[in-house]
This record gives structure tokens, sequence and C-alpha cells, in this order.
């Protein structure tokens, strides 16, 4: 195709010109996008392309290598499957900016300097809020804002991170970083807050699922795992992100059990899910990092699956809620198969991806020899079947029968979820497929009797620890709530104390205000007795007096030329 | 639409009953299944008999109860923020 041409612009500026098109062939476009940025991709060659000389700085807006070649394949894949997913939308906006914030996140990955990373950094922030907003409600907006804020703040702290990197004689080619030095925490910092770093993670639960039934699958798909990509470029083997992944790991599977939101069930566990990439890219070591990017090339797959299935609930019973939903199965049992090959994928069953790809990662750990880690991730294991792959599909379409008869998903929707469904069992089935993919060449073999036994006993057990607890009455229900999280800092106090700083300068302005017009007032009362009718200097005075006044003036003058 | 009165398999008790049981028996088949093969393990305590098993059952009942408890801190009004 053509040399130089970076894929991520076919994908930002070609949507531009869909809604020119109606109908069919509005669609043929939309699909056709992908497909060309993806032969684009297929293309090139091999390192850097499209330098650019701006400002005395040399971009290298196009760099292709296996990691971020491995990210531009599943990044298209998952391009094209939202938009099928999409078809039956009469928003042709939405249809755009999906692409566009596909395109962007394209961008990233693709990107060989920090400025050209910046630049679809902040891009994609501001395409991908308007998947939420096209919500179209007042929720949805003030999570869109809420979401805009904390990923503008990323992109700043990605900028200033950039300056003092450069400025202290850092390179500008996008490479590893050092943890050390100013710049690189700031970037470090800017990574995980689209990494959804504990604490700094608020964002993704509060605002995806308040986005669009097709937004927030698109959303699944990108954001985190341009960061995981731009983490695992830079910052290789930084033993704090396995800590740090630990925590995402094991923290959010407690929310998820008590959420009663199913797609924010979803985004717990795709914190959780993010944590073992983190983890994989902490420990550094060649299998681990084939272990990270299998399991964001698998996740972005299982994940959009299941937030596919969930979103064609939404959109079919205008429900959302686990304790609204329930038998499902018999009005949309298509639709309740995929969301169940999706919940095996994510709970790592023999023959589905996450057995072949999130192994990789606990066999890294094992092989460091790190125990604590490796017990955090398998009890991680057995929690995220738990609650993503039990609960999810268990309240949604099984549990009690919510009486709801509804039509299937649309033909659409189906055949998004058949692809990512597919793409998730051959992974599962013939992992060598995705092997080529990945940046080095380790020979993992995940079909050995013992992991697939100990997978089994693992998945099974906890299996059988749901039906006991439900069994038994002792399963927390479903209620109508909302779970505090750490968006409570700036949704409560934080917004109680910007609520008091903008009465303080409200009532300070009043003050002002007032004390300003009582000392005009004053002077004006002050002006009015000695310049009124009656007041002394309003008198006609007689010439002498005038002279006077010279006089004194003049004295004084002279007194102060004497003195200085 | 389908018809609403019609029963479905898993609409007898019955038949959940006996999908229990089958879980109950796969599980217990994959713990006897220890005895049958050699464990290629990194830690010694993956040796311990059924140790994947048992983990996973205490694990996911730890994290119920655990997360039950989280609710009475945790757990607000629907309306709390105010933006529903």
């Amino acid at each position: 195709m053509i040399a130089d041409l970076n894929p991520a612009l076919i994908m930002v500026m070609g949507p531009l010109l869909i809604p020119l098109f109606k109908g069919y062939w509005r669609a043929a476009y939309a699909l056709l996008l992908p497909v060309l940025s993806f032969l684009q991709l297929y293309s090139l060659p091999a390192g850097s392309h499209a330098e650019l000389e701006v400002l005395g700085m040399t971009l290298t807006t196009l760099h292709v290598d296996r990691l971020s070649f491995m990210f531009a394949v599943i990044f298209h894949i998952a391009a094209f499957i939202t938009v099928v997913y999409s078809l039956h939308l009469r928003d042709p906006m939405q249809q755009a900016i999906s692409l566009i914030y596909a395109g962007c996140a394209l961008g990233v990955v693709l990107a060989g300097d920090l400025v050209t990373l910046f630049i679809y950094w902040e891009a994609a922030a501001i395409s991908s809020v308007f998947l939420i907003w096209a919500r179209r409600t007042p929720a949805s907006y003030r999570a869109g804002m809420r979401y805009l804020i904390i990923q503008v703040i990323s992109g700043l702290m990605l900028l200033g991170g950039i300056i003092l990197h450069t400025g202290s004689g850092g390179s500008i080619e996008f490479t590893q970083l050092d943890l050390d030095t100013a710049g690189g925490l700031l970037i470090f910092i800017a990574f995980g807050i689209k990494c959804a770093f504990p604490l700094l993670h608020n964002w993704l639960v509060d605002a995806y699922p308040e986005a669009t039934v097709t937004g927030t699958v698109v959303l699944s798909a990108f954001t985190t795992k341009m960061a995981v990509y731009a983490l695992a470029t830079a910052f290789p083997g930084t033993e704090i992100l396995i800590w740090i992944g630990l925590v995402m790991t094991a923290f959010p599977i407690f929310y998820a059990v008590i959420e009663n939101d199913l797609r924010r069930v979803l985004t717990y566990s795709m914190i959780n899910q993010l944590g073992f990439m983190v983890v994989g890219v902490g420990i550094g070591t060649e299998l681990a990092l084939n272990g990270a990017a299998a399991h964001a090339f698998a996740d972005i797959l299982f994940k959009a699956l299941l937030f596919m299935s969930m979103g064609a609930v939404l959109l079919r019973t205008g429900k959302i809620n686990g304790s609204d939903l329930g038998g499902l199965y018999k009005s949309m049992p298509y639709t309740t198969g995929f969301c169940i090959i999706g919940a095996a994928s994510i709970s790592a069953f023999p023959l589905f991806s996450a057995f072949v790809t999130k192994s990789m990662i606990m066999e890294a750990a094992a092989q460091e020899g790190l125990t604590v880690a490796w017990l955090i991730l398998l009890f991680a294991s057995a929690g995220v079947f738990h609650h993503a792959g039990i609960k999810i599909p268990f309240f949604a379409f099984f549990a009690h029968d919510s009486g709801i008869r509804c039509k299937e998903a649309p033909a659409s929707m189906l055949i998004a979820m058949a692809l990512a469904a597919s793409l998730s069992m051959c992974i599962g089935i013939f992992p060598q497929t995705l092997y080529t993919l990945l940046p080095y060449q380790t020979g993992y073999e995940p079909f050995t009797l013992t992991h697939v036994v100990t997978q089994l006993q693992l998945l099974f057990f906890s299996a059988l620890a749901f039906t006991w607890l439900i069994r038994r009455g002792i399963y927390p229900p479903e209620l109508h709530s909302v779970n505090l999280d750490s968006d409570w800092l700036y949704r409560k106090p934080g917004a109680w104390l910007a609520h008091q700083a903008l009465h303080s300068v409200e009532s300070g302005e009043k003050g002002l205000f007032i004390t300003i017009r009582k000392l005009s007032f004053m002077a004006g009362a002050r002006l009015h007795r000695h310049h009124g009718p009656k007041g002394l200097l309003a008198r006609t005075w007689p010439t002498g007096s005038m002279v006077l006044w010279v006089a004194f003036l003049l004295g004084v003058y002279l007194i102060f030329y004497y003195l200085f | 639409m389908n018809n609403p009165k019609k029963r479905y398999w898993l609409d007898h008790r019955g038949n959940i009953d006996r999908l229990v049981y089958g879980l109950y028996a796969v599980c217990a088949a994959l713990m006897l299944f220890d005895f049958f093969y050699h464990k290629h393990t990194y830690f010694p305590f993956e040796n311990w008999f059924g140790f994947f098993g048992w983990f996973g059952f205490i694990a996911c009942v730890a994290l119920v109860l655990l997360a039950k408890q989280m609710r009475k801190i945790v757990k607000r009004d629907e309306e709390y923020y105010g933006d529903r």
C-alpha cells in the first residue's frame, strides 16, 4: 500500500465521511475502514517510518515492532467487531466517533516518539467522551464530565513528564524510561491513571457503565489496553508494578460481588484483568511480557463479548441491574450462549482464551519464585470466575425468572458476538495462532495434565462455593444501591470543598461589593460636604485666598525640595 | 416473542437438583484424580491433596463473606449522589 502512511490516519480521518453515506452504504464504508487500515498496517515493514522535523525535533510518527504490531492487530479486530455490533444504530455520530477513537488508540501504539504519543493520547481521551455523552442522560453527562477531567489530567501529566524528561537531556524517542527521574515518574502516573491503578481507577467504574450500549463495548477495548502497551514499552520489569497489579487483581472483585449494575460488575472485573497484565509487565521476563501482551489480546475479545451480551440485554429490556433481570435465557438464547462463552474465556476454562494467556503470567510469577504474588493471583483467578464467570450469566439469564419476555438481540449484534466468541475459542484451542504474534519466542505449553486438572479443580470448587452460598441463602442478594468507592472523595468531600470555596468567593464577592458601596457612599458624602452646593470648596473664593493656597503649596514644595 | 406460560427444562426444581448433584460428582471426581497423576509444580504446597480444590472453595466463600461485610460500610441508597 502507500509507504509511510500511518494506518491510524485512515481510522481517524476516514470516519469523518461516514455521515455523508446512508443505509447499507454507510455500513459498508464503516466496515471497510478498519480493513483498509489493517491492510496498510500489514504492508508496513518493521521499524520507523514517517519521520517529521517539527520545531527542531525529529518525530517518529509511525513505528512498528512486534509488541506494537500485536496491539495494532487486536485494535483492528476490536474496531471491526464494534462496527458490526453498532450496525443497528441510526446514529452516524456514534459510529464515526467509535472509529476515530479506535484510530487514536492505534496512533498511540504505533507512536515512535513521546510527542506523537501525547497527541494521540489526548485525542483518544477527547474523542471517547462522546461515547458516554451519546447516551444523552443527565447522569451520563455528569459522568462524562468527570471522566473527561481525569483523562485530561492524565494527558497533562504526560505532557509535563515529557517536558521534564526531554529537558533533562532525555531522548524524545518512546522507549524504556527511568522511574527514578521526575519526568519518568510523571509519565508513569499518567499511564497509571489510564491503566486504572488503585485509587486512580475510579473514572473507569464511574463512567463506562454510563456510556451507550455500543459505547461501553468500544471503550472497554482501547483506553486501558493502550495504557498496558505504554507501560510494557516504557516500564518493563519495574518491581512496583507487581504490587500495583496485585492490588488491582484482588480489591475490585469484592466490589464486583456486591455491585448490582452488571455492566459495572464487568468494569470491576476489567480492573482485575488489567491487574494480571500489570503484574506481567512488572515481572518483566520474556514469558511475563508475552503473557501481558497475550492476555491484553484475549481480554479485549472476551471483555468486549461480555459487554456486548450485557449491551444486548440493556437494549432489549432497558434494564441492566441484576436485581431486575433473570430468566432471560428463554427470550435471548443466543445472547445467553455467547455470554457463557465470554464467561468461560475470562474464567480461563481449558479450551478458552484466558487458559493459555493468563497462565503465562502465573507461570512467570512461579518461575521467579514470587510465592505471595502467585497465591494472590490464584485467589483472583478463583474470584474472577465467581463474579464474572458465574454472576454475570447467572443473574442476567438464569436466577429467578423476572418475567421479562423480549426479542433476541438484533442480527448485527449476534454476528459481532459470534465473531468475538469464535476468536476467543480459537485462541483457547489453537494457541499457536496467537503465539506467532507474541513479542518473544518462549514456547509455552498450556495443555499439560497438571495445568488442566488443577485449573478445573480451582474452577469447579469455586462453582461449588457459589452453589452452596446461593442454596444456603448466604449469597448477598442483588440490591438497588450504590457502593462507595474512591470517587466518593471527589464526589462528596471534594464537591463539598469546591462548593464551600465557591460560596466563600461568592460571599467574599458580596462582602467586597458592600464594602465598595459603603466606601464610595462615604466618599460621596465627603465630596458632597466639601464640594456640594453648600460645601467649603464649592464657595466662590476671593483671588487672595487663591494666592494664599498657591503660596502654601509652593512652601510645601520648597520644604520637600530642601529635605530630599 | 415467546410464550410466557411455556415451562422450560430449568423451570423444574428437580432438574436444578440434578445439575447440582452433577456438580458435586464432578468436584469429587476431580479431587480423587489427584491420586492418579504426578503433579508438576513450582511450590511445595501445590502438592497437598486437592490444594486447588479447597483453595478455590475457601477463596470464594471468604470473598463473598467479606464482601457482604463490606456492604455495611460502603452501601448507600441509589440516590446517594443525587444524579439518577
